[in-house]
């Protein structure tokens, strides 16, 4: 039994063998009311809360040693006190049911080595101990209504009890009454989370108990009054589901149960009104209020299948938000996602072929001429780009490829300020571009979005969403209601709900919280699979993961300790036991470099990798040799300037996204390098960011959407890159693969760098990752193998699902 | 004004006579022994030629007032040093003047104009601004250098003051000519024109510590007619200090050649050093290759070549930036008038190069292409990392089996002597060296040169630590070891 006397907040703790009892029943007391808030016991007022206090010198009557009572039937009713008697059962005796002449052999307390012989005849009464002390506590209960001090005696007088003498008839549904009491004595003092607790234990001992449902109730009740109050529903739902579970029946139960369906109605009712009036997106505030109020609402489904009829909303999962400062494509996932609903890309990569990627104008159409040296682009003529009618022209495109070649321009392209050649536009719609050489794929420069310039406004990006609004958490894209691609039935709204783990993920799409989830952690993909109630998708592009060091940090700097970080890593075992799970995934390889090793010979995005760079097997032996050779020089670099010595290793801070696969590997990497007696400090970064702006790392985990080496290196090794350096060697080789003319100087212009990117230690290259994404089977018009998940967001089309109470 | 009558502020009056008669006897005093040649009391004869853009509020008797106040005030404030006259300005030039002096270089004015007796030309023009204001430009040209000084432009928002600005444009844009007398090691002493001529108005001074010349060499003829003149590029000499009295400027060469000026002017080789003025601004420098032999198509442009910079006489250089794929990069001012250039290239410095940004617009800089030097190092530089490793995997194996015939485990031992055979052998690695340099050619010898000394140090480096001494040591123990049971 526990003791229901530490829920008191006057309590004192007592010596003796129940205190340790004492301590973990307040634990777990104290946990199960940390769900619930104070309210009040309904059918008594409320009283003062006396001061309990125990008297912890009086000795209690159990304290004794054990001894029953006989009372002879003489004048003087004398009483003996004896040995336990040793029966066939302890239960409270009647002498009359034995013979006059038959022997009773005790022995007396006060002489224990003599047995008596009493008749049975002279006993007039036996008083057996533990019976006595049962009666005594009910006693204590009795008086507990009047003086509650007397509650937590009467608690020592059962736990006596149940530990000595279990099998004592009567003590079950002793405890139940002082259970009971116990507890109305809480509820008049408004501590309705003691008495809840008191009056579970009650049902867990006797769950038929008469009065306990009508109890449970009231105390229930009192307790959903505040969530009620603080408009939490989930909370309020929560507490009367722990009392519908033990009496579904309950009066209770019904009461709020029918109070919220009425109110969820009356939101319904609210809702279609809105949906009538031309109101259908907030009709979706409404119905969000419905599920929040009463999910089971019988009326939901219906009404969400006409909202989304008048208001067709896509609410999708993403594991990375909508960054809250810009970020760069190549390495922040959510930028590249989201730039699909927010504008269109003057080329649109497409796919991987035969020479590097394909791209396509969504525009119009684009040519190569002139062997290479001329870009024309062809204009639809029709691209509005906003709502007042203003139409994209070549002179559109044309200031865009000029501002791509400024260097004070924020979507600068350095390769393309050496090619561009210069720019004419014919016919309103036509845009000739010349280039300076014949480049291997200038397209792969052009993905920038064009922004038709408006007199005295802002650059309108052509997008068929525009960004809404965005709270923490939830990031609402609204159609684009003069999006030239714009199909009927395309949803009108996309809502991306950040959830924040892979758990939160499987449980948002399986509760139909959401539609589609934009990432699956790798160890999930086959859980998914194996849900016939969901699709998964895999992306036409893997990412690659790696560490990029921070090279302003002065051990970064040095060569060897960037090797030896890179020998202390067990990639194999951080890629098969932490990100895979010990179960294989197709696609997910080891690689050697900053390129994409494809699957297999054949794949035509392995065009840039080095097949004879060799991997760096983890060695810690070399590791830590690599190490000392960096620490020695750089102390003796610091001796040369006056510095002081520097005899340790400083702490390594590991930047990574927050997220669970970054975390995951991280937290994998942080083991193997710990491992070599380095200090390895963990710092997730804010949702949304993946390169910080701050350089306060010294690696960074790094998930870059390998797609085009042939700019991606510059942009991501060049000294304008991520990176933000490069050695002289990586210059000069993207150098000459900016200027290179055809794909097979451009190859092996790649593979050198891929050697270069090795031999400097630019990065740690992990492995690479195809990524997964699925949806719900009621979605359709989703691409398998989709470049980008939005990308054939204009032909989307879903059925409603009503969100399951979680 | 009629532009038929030059206006002589100085008509032929006797050289001494003009000594004696304007300069006070005290500012006159040479320090002793160091009589004044005829080169500091010579007094500069200036044509000033001024111009008007076609504007009806600029009317030829405004520049007739302001043509007469310039040669007041120089009579006033300048005095002796300057033998101003006012020409007009032949016609063929004026479209040019109006446009801007900034793009008229002193090979656009006519033959007949720099082939003048005249030591300078000082042209000025006045244009009306948009917001109804006046602009002055003016600029100096050096008919006996054959330099230009640093264009000057002011703004006048009135035009009561057009005059004195005028002037004062012509004062600031005047740049005084030096003959270069000695040269020690990296300090110059030059010897300034007219310097022994103070200035009226002893507030007004035309160079000092941290002005800035540049060098030229003109050669003669017999009758002192220039015959050639050489440019010194790249050299730029900084005052450091001015001695007044004997027309002395101490300078601080900053070159980029190795001996841009050897010896002192002497009969028909003069070295001069004309004052330029930082204007602000930038200058692109392209840079390309040098010609090999006499075949253009060597020259190329260099990209991706860092340009580093530092302030004359400071050495903490900083990173401009690359040279874009034309091998163009724009240096901007600074606080310091002069920047010296650093061309790297990987870690080889390839140019040192001062300069004042914004002086000129655009400069060609001619450098060795050094890209396959640094292939070829950044190739050996990946080797070498690998034989770094290579070589400290063979030291960790080497103590463990040292550790394991220590324990009296020579078979183990044994074992770990085979892996290490496998991790590496010399020859292997010299023939990667071998074929790696037959690849790395370049047509500049020189730079083969280097690319041949990278390749052939680390062929050395590998010969030197990777050997077979301490396997061969390691084997005859462990032999014994398993002999001795």
């Amino acid at each position: 039994m526990k003791d229901p006397r530490n829920t008191n907040a006057g309590y004192r703790p007592q010596r003796g063998a129940t205190a340790f009892l004492r301590l973990l029943y307040a634990a777990g007391v104290a946990l199960l009311c940390t769900a619930v808030s104070p309210c009040a016991w309904a059918w008594q007022a409320a009283e003062t809360e006396p001061v309990v206090t125990i008297d912890e010198g009086v000795r209690r009557f159990f304290d004794q040693e054990e001894f029953d009572e006989i009372i002879l039937n003489d004048e003087n009713h004398t009483s003996v006190r004896v040995q336990p008697i040793s029966l066939p059962k302890r239960r409270p005796i009647d002498p009359t049911s034995f013979k006059k002449g038959q022997k009773l052999i005790v022995r007396q307390v006060e002489d224990p080595t003599e047995d008596y012989e009493v008749k049975w005849g002279d006993i007039a009464e036996i008083k057996l101990f533990e019976y006595v002390v049962l009666g005594m506590a009910r006693d204590l209960v009795r008086q507990g209504k009047d003086d509650p001090a007397k509650f937590d005696e009467a608690y020592d007088y059962f736990d006596f009890l149940k530990q000595t003498h279990p099998n004592v008839e009567g003590l079950s549904a002793a405890v139940a009454d002082y259970l009971y009491e116990d507890a109305g004595h809480w509820h008049r003092l408004e501590k309705y989370e003691n008495a809840l607790g008191l009056l579970n234990e009650l049902y867990a001992l006797d769950p038929t108990y008469a009065k306990l449902p009508a109890a449970l109730g009231a105390t229930t009740q009192k307790l959903i009054e505040p969530y009620l109050a603080a408009d939490d529903y989930a909370g309020a739902r929560r507490v009367l589901g722990r009392l519908a579970k033990k009496f579904p029946q309950s009066s209770v139960v019904t009461k709020f149960q029918e109070q919220w369906a009425n109110e969820a109605r009356q939101l319904i009712a609210k809702g279609r009104e809105q949906i009538a009036s031309g109101a259908a997106r907030q009709a979706w505030e409404t119905a969000q209020r419905v599920l929040y109020v009463w999910p089971r609402s019988t009326d939901a489904a219906k009404f969400f299948e006409e909202i989304y009829a008048a208001w067709p909303r896509i609410v999708v999962g993403v594991t990375l938000p909508w960054p809250p400062a810009e970020q760069p494509r190549l390495g922040n996932w959510a930028t590249r996602r989201d730039g699909r609903l927010l504008h269109r890309l003057l080329v649109e990569f497409t796919g991987t072929g035969a020479e590097g990627g394909q791209y396509v104008c969504p525009f119009g159409q684009v040519e190569r001429t002139d062997i290479g040296r001329r870009l024309i682009f062809r204009l639809k003529r029709d691209i509005k780009s906003s709502t007042d009618g203003t139409r994209l022209t070549g002179f559109d495109v044309a200031r865009q490829l000029l501002a791509l070649g400024d260097p004070q321009q924020p979507g600068f392209e350095p390769t393309w300020a050496d090619l561009f050649g210069g720019v004419s536009v014919q016919d309103v719609y036509q845009v000739d571009t010349e280039l300076r050489w014949s480049y291997v794929q200038p397209l792969a420069l052009l993905e920038t979005p064009v922004a038709p310039l408006k007199a005295g406004a802002a650059p309108s990006a052509i997008g068929p969403y525009v960004l809404a609004e965005t709270k923490p958490g939830e990031t609402h894209f609204l159609a684009s209601t003069s999006y030239f691609a714009a199909e009927p039935g395309q949803p009108k709204e996309v809502v991306e709900l950040h959830l924040a783990n892979s758990a939160d993920c499987w449980s948002a799409l399986e509760r139909g919280k959401v539609q589609l989830i934009d990432r699956l952690a790798p160890w999930e993909v086959e859980r998914y699979r194996a849900n016939r109630e969901f699709v998964v998708g895999q992306y036409a592009l893997p990412t690659l993961h790696c560490l990029a060091p921070n090279m302003e940090r002065p051990f970064m700097q040095h060569r060897c300790y960037r090797r030896a970080l890179a020998y202390g890593i067990n990639r194999e075992l951080v890629l098969k036991h932490h990100l895979l799970r010990d179960q294989p995934l197709a696609g997910c390889q080891l690689i050697t470099g900053p390129f994409p090793i494809g699957n297999g010979f054949d794949d035509p995005l392995r065009y840039a990798y080095n097949s004879q760079v060799e991997a760096r097997e983890r060695n810690p032996r070399l590791a830590i040799a690599l190490s000392q050779v960096a620490l020695h020089d750089l102390s003796e670099a610091a001796k040369k300037r006056g510095d002081p010595e520097i005899k340790d290793f400083p702490k390594i801070v590991l930047a990574h996204p927050a997220g669970d696969i970054a975390r995951e590997v991280c937290k994998g990497i942080k083991r193997h390098i710990e491992a070599m007696k380095f200090s390895v400090e963990l710092r997730e970064l804010p949702a949304g960011i993946t390169v910080p702006t701050d350089k306060e790392y010294d690696l960074l985990f790094l998930e870059i959407t390998a797609q085009e080496p042939l700019v991606d290196g510059a942009r991501l090794l060049g000294p304008d890159g991520l990176l933000g350096q490069a050695s002289p060697y990586m210059t000069l080789a993207l150098v000459q693969l900016a200027k290179a003319t055809n794909w097979q100087e451009a190859r092996q212009i790649l593979q050198r760098i891929h050697q270069i990117t090795v031999d400097d230690v630019a990065i740690i290259p992990l492995w690479q990752m195809p990524e997964h994404f699925a949806y719900h089977r009621s979605m359709k018009g989703i691409d398998q193998k989709p470049v980008l998940l939005y990308q054939s967001i204009e032909r989307w089309r879903g059925t409603v699902r009503v969100p399951a109470e979680e | 004004m009629n532009a038929e009558r030059p206006l002589h502020l100085w008509p032929s009056i006797c050289l001494s006579a003009v000594l004696c008669a304007v300069l006070p006897a005290g500012r006159v005093a040479h320090a002793a022994g160091a009589a004044p040649s005829v080169w500091e009391i010579s007094p500069y004869k200036i044509h000033f030629m001024l111009a008007f853009a076609p504007e009806p509020e600029l009317t030829p008797r405004l520049r007739q007032q302001v043509e007469a106040r310039v040669l007041e005030r120089a009579e006033k404030v300048v005095g002796a040093g300057w033998d101003l006259s006012i020409e007009a300005a032949p016609a063929e030039i004026v479209p040019g003047m109006l446009r801007s002096l900034a793009r008229l270089p002193i090979e656009d004015l006519p033959a007949m104009l720099v082939e003048s007796e005249v030591d300078k030309l000082i042209l000025a023009v006045v244009r009306l601004t948009d917001r109804g204001g006046y602009e002055i430009e003016a600029r100096d040209y050096d008919l006996h250098a054959r330099l230009t000084g640093s264009p000057v432009v002011r703004p006048v928002p009135q035009r009561e003051l057009l005059a004195d600005e005028v002037f004062q444009a012509v004062l600031l844009a005047f740049a005084p000519l030096a003959r270069i007398d000695d040269v020690e090691d990296k300090q110059v002493k030059l010897r300034l024109r007219a310097g022994s001529l103070p200035t009226i108005d002893p507030e007004i001074s035309f160079t000092g510590p941290g002005s800035v010349f540049r060098a030229v060499r003109r050669f003669n003829d017999r009758e002192g007619k220039l015959r050639k003149l050489m440019p010194i590029e790249w050299t730029l000499l900084v005052v450091d200090q001015v001695q007044v009295m004997e027309a002395e400027v101490a300078c601080t060469i900053y070159s980029g050649l190795r001996s841009p000026l050897t010896g002192r002017s002497r009969g028909r080789d003069e070295r001069l050093a004309m004052l330029v003025r930082p204007t602000g601004g930038t200058t692109q420098i392209e840079l390309q290759s040098r010609m090999l032999g006499d075949d253009p198509k060597t020259v190329r442009p260099l990209a991706g070549y860092a340009i580093y910079a530092h302030p004359a006489g400071a050495p903490q250089t900083t990173l401009i930036g690359r040279t874009d794929g034309d091998g163009k990069l724009a240096i901007p001012a600074d606080a310091s008038p002069v920047r010296i250039l650093l061309v790297k290239h990987g870690g080889e410095p390839l140019a040192r190069l001062p300069l004042i940004p914004g002086l000129e617009p655009h400069l060609k800089v001619e450098v060795a292409d050094d890209d396959q030097r640094l292939l070829a190092e950044g190739i050996i530089n990946g080797f070498q990392e690998r034989f770094v490793d290579l070589i400290a995997r063979r030291q960790v194996a080497f103590a463990q089996i040292r550790a394991r015939l220590e324990e009296s485990k020579p078979a183990e031992a044994k074992t770990l002597l085979d892996a290490v055979r496998g991790l590496g052998r010399q020859e292997d690695l010299i023939n990667e060296i071998r074929i790696q340099k037959q690849q790395a050619v370049s047509d500049d010898r020189r730079i083969q040169k280097k690319i041949d000394k990278l390749f052939d140090d680390t062929q050395e480096v590998v010969i030197r630590y990777l050997n077979s001494t301490e396997i061969d040591k390691l084997e005859s123990e462990i032999a014994a070891k398993l002999k001795g049971g």
